[in-house]
């Protein structure tokens, strides 16, 4: 065949090393999510002690016959309180950071986050909407996720449209749309929120600034089904966003369907977003520490990034709400204010390193 | 083989090729010539199926019409572009195996072939000590092998390059050329490029396609091709054609005087040429 040269033999090939998962990444992943699972399950007002709390959490598993020393109030307050808050940190910082890193990649943008083409502004719209028309009231407050779902929805979906110009629709065209969009979203909710009263105020600044204080088992599985089916996609698109790396053109010449690709990517990075913000508001600065860190330390193959932003992105989430809630407890910090507050920094430090880059 | 047959592109409502037609043996290697604005890349991006088009393009008889699976394309047709985005922090193993995106499921992993192949194309372009390096810490030369060597892991019958040597030094743009050409030799590839210099056309290439306004002007061998008041007429530039040991050579002069200039200007029209005879030498004159 014209084109093909004679093959070395295995051995020969083994010797390069393509970027893939090893063990020696997964490994420190899933020790950092446990031990920021197990701090997330001792830590809270109730005054458990933290060695009480692992043994009733080791004792609902098969097998190992451990007797629980909490009594039933212990056993509800780990199970129905910070067990679902765990696990909602879990899912969201997960699939925040994954969306970020599959923007960043989409987008050849390392600056890129989740919230780049809008489903922040729409979701604060879709929020604000659900409160102040249910006057800050409890059944406004069930109202909220659907809103806020919805609008981030609406939002990116605006982007896309207004997007398309008479060329097609590059990236740089759909990161200008979202610009606008974000800004036309942003000002329809401020223009609501300064017609209302203070204690719908409250609530709406309440869930901008983020948090999964609220969080129950409802609220857990309500957006189970989109973050799994959203991070589900995402991993499995982990080798196309590595052939994107190189640009539309050539990734196109390479047999990537460019833009089919780009659609798929930011269509479960936009669902999985939207459905974590719908519970837990708007956290910022999770998709860029995270996917950006994992560079640091893992090099920058899609391949590890993606599952590695999954394990990192859970266990951050979960770290920022311990400190949400201890640093000056008994009040608690916006989770919002936590992540930025570590994540401005970090961010400018990316933005020198770019740089360099360039 | 590679088949183009009367292959037209319109880009924002402008015709930038009028039915271009050509064809390259296996092996064989054709340079696409022309001033500014002629459409050579264009009729390169078109063979890689990168633009919207009319007309055929076929490669060993199987033809790849404008809705051809992007995977099937990229395993006929590799394409180099004029500047390759190198992504820095990626390493050159990395950076080939994408070569290999074709040929594997397209959601799975590489295989042990897309390995082999990887291990062979390295090797071959003298890049196995720098497989680990990112692509960030390597000279112009080096990138451009890199480059070159994720393109031939496409195992595509037929190359397309536009430009490559554009921004590489004399010594590297030869050794590029040097190392495509021992490539062919080897593996029977055919090779369609684009290139500025017409000396590196005229040493490298069995045949020259002259583009002029997304038209075919002339299209044959180099001596053939390159005559001086060809070149005059296209390129606007007066040169003199010395012959060469591997082909005609081209030396940009100074233009004669004006008064002489028109006096030879009917003289010389373009059309078929003898082939220039050793240390003979023509002008425009």
């Amino acid at each position: 065949m014209p084109g093909r040269l004679a093959l070395p033999d295995e051995g020969t090939a083994l010797q390069l090393q393509p970027a893939r998962l090893r063990a020696r990444h997964v490994l420190p992943a899933v020790a950092f999510l446990l031990v920021a699972a197990t701090a997330s399950l001792v830590t809270g007002p109730a005054g458990l002690s933290p060695f009480g709390v692992v043994e009733e959490v080791v004792s609902k598993l098969p097998l190992l016959h451990v007797h629980s020393p909490l009594g039933p109030t212990g056993s509800v307050v780990v199970w129905q309180l910070r067990m679902p808050e765990m696990v909602l940190g879990l899912l969201v910082g997960a699939v925040l950071a994954v969306s970020g890193a599959s923007y960043q990649g989409v987008f050849l943008n390392p600056l890129a986050d989740p919230y780049l083409l809008g489903v922040a502004s729409g979701a604060g719209l879709g929020a604000t909407l659900a409160i102040v028309s249910g006057g800050g009231t409890g059944s406004a407050t069930s109202a909220v996720p659907a809103a806020a779902f919805g609008g981030a929805v609406v939002a990116v979906a605006a982007t896309f449209a207004l997007s398309r110009s008479r060329h097609g629709r590059s990236t740089a065209s759909l990161i200008l749309a979202g610009v606008a969009v974000a800004a036309f979203f942003t000002a329809v909710q401020t223009f609501l929120m300064q017609e209302h009263s203070s204690i719908e105020l409250q609530a709406i600044y309440t869930w901008l600034l983020g948090g999964l204080s609220t969080a129950g088992w409802s609220q857990v599985l309500l957006v189970l089904p989109y973050i799994a089916a959203s991070s589900a996609v995402l991993v499995c698109s982990r080798r196309l966003l590595d052939t994107m790396s190189v640009g539309d053109e050539e990734a196109m010449a390479l047999g990537l369907s460019v833009r089919h690709a780009r659609l798929v990517v930011i269509g479960a990075a936009t669902l999985g977003t939207a459905a974590a913000v719908s519970v837990s508001g708007l956290i910022g600065f999770v998709g860029i520490i995270v996917p950006h860190a994992i560079r640091l330390l893992a090099g920058p193959s899609y391949r590890r990034l993606v599952p590695l932003s999954l394990l990192y992105g859970g266990g951050f989430l979960v770290l920022a709400d311990v400190v949400a809630r201890t640093a000056l407890s008994p009040q608690e910090v916006p989770l919002g204010v936590v992540t930025a507050f570590l994540g401005a920094p970090f961010f400018l430090v990316v933005l020198r390193q770019s740089r360099k880059l360039t | 083989m590679l088949t183009v047959s009367r292959l037209c592109v319109d880009l924002g409502g402008r015709t930038v090729l009028h039915g271009v037609s050509a064809a390259v043996p296996t092996g064989g290697w054709l340079a696409v010539v022309g001033p500014n604005g002629a459409g050579k890349s264009t009729l390169l991006r078109a063979v890689a199926g990168l633009v919207e088009h009319r007309g055929s393009v076929e490669v060993g008889g199987l033809a790849l019409a404008p809705g051809t699976d992007r995977r099937r394309r990229a395993r006929a047709v590799a394409y180099v572009p004029q500047r390759s985005v190198l992504p820095p922090t990626m390493t050159v193993t990395d950076y080939v195996l994408l070569g290999r995106f074709a040929h594997h499921s397209y959601l799975g992993a590489e295989t042990s072939r897309d390995r082999r192949v990887t291990a062979a194309v390295v090797e071959r372009l003298g890049l196995a000590a720098l497989a680990g390096r990112p692509l960030g810490q390597l000279s112009g030369g080096e990138g451009q092998r890199a480059v070159l060597a994720r393109a031939l892991a496409q195992e595509a019958p037929v190359l397309v390059m536009d430009e490559p040597t554009t921004s590489l030094d004399m010594g590297h743009s030869q050794l590029v050329m040097e190392l495509t050409d021992e490539l062919r030799r080897e593996t029977g590839l055919t090779v369609l490029w684009t290139v500025h210099d017409l000396n590196l056309a005229a040493q490298y290439a069995d045949a020259v396609l002259l583009l002029h306004d997304g038209r075919v002007a002339t299209y044959g061998p180099a001596e053939q091709v390159l005559h001086p008041a060809t070149v005059s007429r296209y390129f606007g530039a007066t040169v003199e054609i010395v012959a060469g040991s591997h082909g005609p050579v081209v030396v940009p002069v100074r233009p004669l005087p004006r008064a002489a200039a028109y006096a030879g200007a009917g003289a010389a029209g373009p059309g078929p040429a003898e082939r220039p005879q050793p240390n003979e030498t023509r002008s425009s004159k």
